[in-house]
């Protein structure tokens, strides 16, 4: 933790540093996935609803989804560049320091101007719930577990892909493929999709766990209450997944080297 | 008539300090005062200084990278910096610290590629590339992607990649940085061809030797003004360091026996040892002291050290 | 010609050393091309407009690769960061020159290993429909003014690079008017007035609405090459100009 204190104070120093810089980058990180969102929200103008899922819905499932990405893209920056950190070879450096190892790949650096990210979800998020209404008044309670379920599950979903560096060295389009694709595919309802696409998105890179279903339930379109465990199932069963394949690659790197 | 002429050529930077939260510090930095220097056609030129004197600075603007402030550089009929696209393809330039190899392709396709873009024309790459591949040992690599090269192995390839058009003039920043002895002894062995052949070489090095091995001249550069210009060998009968000469006596030498060297030599004598250092100020008062010694003493062992040119340098940045 | 030809072939052949990592990144601009049709295909139904909606994304996903993820700043940015751009100073031809047949030869990878591919599936397995044969030359004629009114908006970016520190934010400010303005995920037809009209009065749809809307036949092969050729024009020159003023900047970086 002292660690991470030290890491921050850097980070925001040597980003802050040029102050002109700092605010283009914040302003362009937020426009450039807001635009994503006014996308959406034109479509829905124009159609009133996706499938009964109207714009207000959609704004609360795309600021679950984004929010937590945002969150990660600040903290995480180490994982989502790890090829860079296996290619460069910087990443024995991690293995000779007394640190956990995974701690230390995703704190490279924190990523200050990634949070326009948080930011523009935030703000999708704010104008979504206050326009939107329940059908359980319980759910603003469960609410802030599903952002915070979003973060843990970007973060698994990222350490996950990023493992991949361990066999392939290069990993940005597997990234690409698996956790951006994904989680634009997640700030929709699950059943525009195909029913192949809905199972991948379920069960493998589960992110409709912590969007469409819980969200299925709050909307009253689903009586079925056990959906709100959806997000915490999913995470059970993805930790130890992932941990056992972040562990496997380490132990692959140690005996191959690249 | 000189082929690179430089005459009262400025360039300053302006660097801002960050003094508090908001306000910052405007701070000028002169890296060519005022310079002139001028270098003949086919001459070997070294280029030293400490680390921010300007060497490289001089380089960018003669290579046309870079515009100076004030007064003119010229190289043959042109100004580098004005007559970029023509100029430069009278030159190769290396720099050590950086690559114009593509990364991730062969040496062989980025030598094509050069090839391509300066016009040689097919024949003539072929001839070079041939020639290169002899004396640079390239053979072997020519076929592996640059990311994949040993340090000395991809500097062989840098050299090569600025000789593929067969320019007048080199330009070289450091080319030996990081080299093992026997790299660096192939790379100076492929300077010194190319010089007899009849290219003009400018070489900037931290490395001394390389510089007394390889240039007849040199150029000293300090804070942004030329300190020195002229021969190496010059150089050192200039300087005002002392020749240094240590004889050894016999032990228990009788320290009164030296006293009518007194009059001639200011020496101190290491009485434990027996061993007598004398400091001279010129070359050609070494032998006759040689003869005094020789003709009064008992010589067991006798040496002459000259200032080594990294004193001298020293001396000058300072 | 002959030196520029030369840098784009050598373009071509680094990118052809990641062919099997491009063709991963294939899979997901399919996804992503997915994604976009469902909703609209949710929206729209299985209808004669819901049809050619899905035809006009799948072409605009294709030609992405041409149009719109140009490689950050045409190289420029990395090339200020390494020093390297002091090669490119030492090369008998000027920045603009350099950095278009660079981002030719990408472009050309591009066509062949990422457009065609996903083009063929979405023709294939997703049902888009092909071009009336009337329409196919003036389509590739439009994609080619495309191309190069992209690759302008990249190489500002690129210069910006040689000014300040670093490019995310206006690399992201891009992203933001291209996504929005250039018509990819939507057709014009569908976009509320006022973001239309604002849309057509800026560069971006040219590169990409005009294209696809002359590959379904919806707009006039004359009045796209009048548009298009008015944005070259401008684009170019500002290029030109921007150029001279950027390199009096150029500090090389390190040593």
């Amino acid at each position: 933790m002292r660690l991470f204190k030290i890491l921050f104070i850097a980070s925001l120093k040597s980003q802050t540093q040029y102050a002109f810089d700092f605010v283009v980058n914040v302003i362009g990180n937020f426009l450039g996935v807001f635009a994503d969102f006014l996308i959406i929200a034109m479509i829905l103008i124009r159609f009133q609803n996706i499938q009964g899922w109207t714009l207000v819905e959609i704004a609360v499932i795309y600021s679950i989804i984004e929010f937590g990405f945002g969150i990660y893209r600040v903290i995480g920056d180490g994982l989502n560049n790890f090829e860079m950190l296996i290619l460069s070879g910087r990443f024995d450096t991690l293995l000779i320091r007394p640190a956990s190892v995974l701690g230390q790949a995703m704190l490279q650096t924190v990523d200050f101007k990634k949070i326009g990210l948080v930011l523009q979800a935030s703000l999708v998020g704010a104008w979504g719930l206050s326009q939107i209404e329940f059908a359980h008044s319980y759910a603003w309670v469960y609410l802030p577990t599903l952002y915070l379920a979003s973060i843990v599950m970007n973060l698994l979903i990222s350490i996950l892909l990023a493992s991949t560096a361990f066999w392939t060295g290069k990993n940005e389009d597997i990234v690409i493929l698996g956790h951006y694709a994904t989680r634009t595919a997640a700030q929709y309802p699950a059943t525009i999709y195909h029913k192949f696409f809905q199972s991948v998105m379920t069960f493998v890179i589960p992110f409709f766990t912590i969007t469409y279903y819980p969200l299925l339930f709050l909307t009253g379109k689903s009586q079925q209450s056990l959906y709100l465990l959806a997000p915490w199932l999913g995470i059970a069963i993805l930790t130890p997944i992932t941990m056992g394949i972040w562990k496997l690659g380490i132990k692959r790197y140690s005996s191959t080297g690249t | 008539m000189s082929y690179i002429t430089v005459k009262n050529l400025q360039k300053n930077y302006t660097i801002y300090e960050k003094t508090g939260r908001l306000k910052r510090n405007k701070r000028i930095v002169k890296a060519l005062n005022h310079i002139d220097f001028s270098v003949e056609e086919g001459a070997f030129l070294g280029y030293i200084g400490p680390n921010g004197a300007g060497k490289s600075t001089t380089i960018k603007v003669l290579t046309g990278i870079m515009t100076p402030d004030g007064g003119e550089a010229r190289v043959g009929n042109y100004i580098p910096y004005k007559d970029r696209k023509a100029y430069v393809q009278n030159i190769g330039v290396v720099f050590g610290q950086k690559t114009q190899m593509w990364w991730d392709l062969p040496v062989l396709d980025t030598y094509r590629l050069l090839g391509g873009i300066y016009k040689v024309p097919q024949k003539a790459f072929k001839r070079q590339l041939e020639y290169l591949c002899d004396r640079l040992d390239l053979t072997e690599i020519l076929y592996q992607p640059v990311r994949q090269l040993s340090l000395g192995q991809r500097m062989r390839a840098e050299l090569g990649a600025a000789m593929i058009h067969d320019p007048k003039i080199l330009f070289l920043d450091e080319p030996t940085i990081g080299l093992d002895i026997i790299s660096k002894q192939k790379v100076n062995h492929f300077l010194t061809e190319m010089n007899q052949g009849g290219k003009t070489i400018f070489l900037t090095t931290h490395d001394l030797k390389d510089i007394e091995s390889l240039c007849e001249e040199m150029l000293i550069l300090s804070h942004g003004e030329i300190v020195y210009k002229g021969a190496i060998d010059q150089l050192k009968s200039n300087t005002e360091l002392p020749i240094l000469v240590t004889a050894q006596l016999p032990l228990e030498q009788p320290l009164d026996a030296l006293h009518h060297l007194k009059e001639r030599y200011a020496f101190s004598f290491d009485q434990a040892r027996s061993q007598l250092e004398i400091q001279l100020s010129e070359k050609k008062q070494v032998a006759e002291l040689a003869r005094t010694l020789f003709h009064q003493y008992d010589i067991q062992d006798f040496r002459v050290e000259e200032p080594s040119i990294e004193e001298i340098i020293k001396k000058i940045y300072a | 010609m002959i030196s520029g030809l030369a840098l784009a072939k050598a373009s071509f052949a680094r990118d052809r050393a990641y062919l099997l990592n491009h063709f991963i990144n294939n899979i997901g601009s399919i996804i992503f091309g997915y994604i976009n049709v469902r909703i609209w295909l949710a929206v729209l139904g299985a209808t004669p407009e819901g049809h050619s909606a899905v035809t006009y994304l799948m072409v605009n996903q294709a030609g992405l690769w041409l149009v719109m993820f140009i490689p950050r700043g045409c190289y420029i940015p990395n090339k200020v960061r390494e020093g390297t751009i002091a090669f490119e100073r030492l090369r008998p031809y000027g920045l603009l020159y350099g950095s278009f047949f660079e981002i030719a030869g990408h472009l050309f990878y591009n066509f062949l290993f990422r457009s065609i591919p996903i083009f063929l599936f979405s023709v294939l397995f997703m049902g888009v429909s092909l071009p009336a044969s009337a329409q196919i030359l003036p389509y590739f004629i439009t994609l080619f003014n495309g191309m190069l009114i992209a690759f302008f908006l990249n190489y500002y970016v690129g210069l910006w690079s040689i000014r300040f520190i670093s490019i995310n934010g206006v690399q992201m400010l891009y992203y933001f008017a291209t996504a929005l303005f250039s018509g990819a995920f939507i057709h014009m037809q569908y976009y509320p007035e006022i973001i239309r009209k604002i849309s057509m009065a800026l560069p971006f749809a040219y590169s990409t609405y005009v294209p696809a809307a002359v590959y379904q036949g919806s707009y006039p092969l004359a009045d796209a090459l009048l548009h298009q050729g008015m944005w070259i024009l401008i684009l170019g020159s500002l290029a030109v100009f921007l150029t001279k003023q950027s390199l009096k900047h150029l500090v090389i970086q390190g040593g």
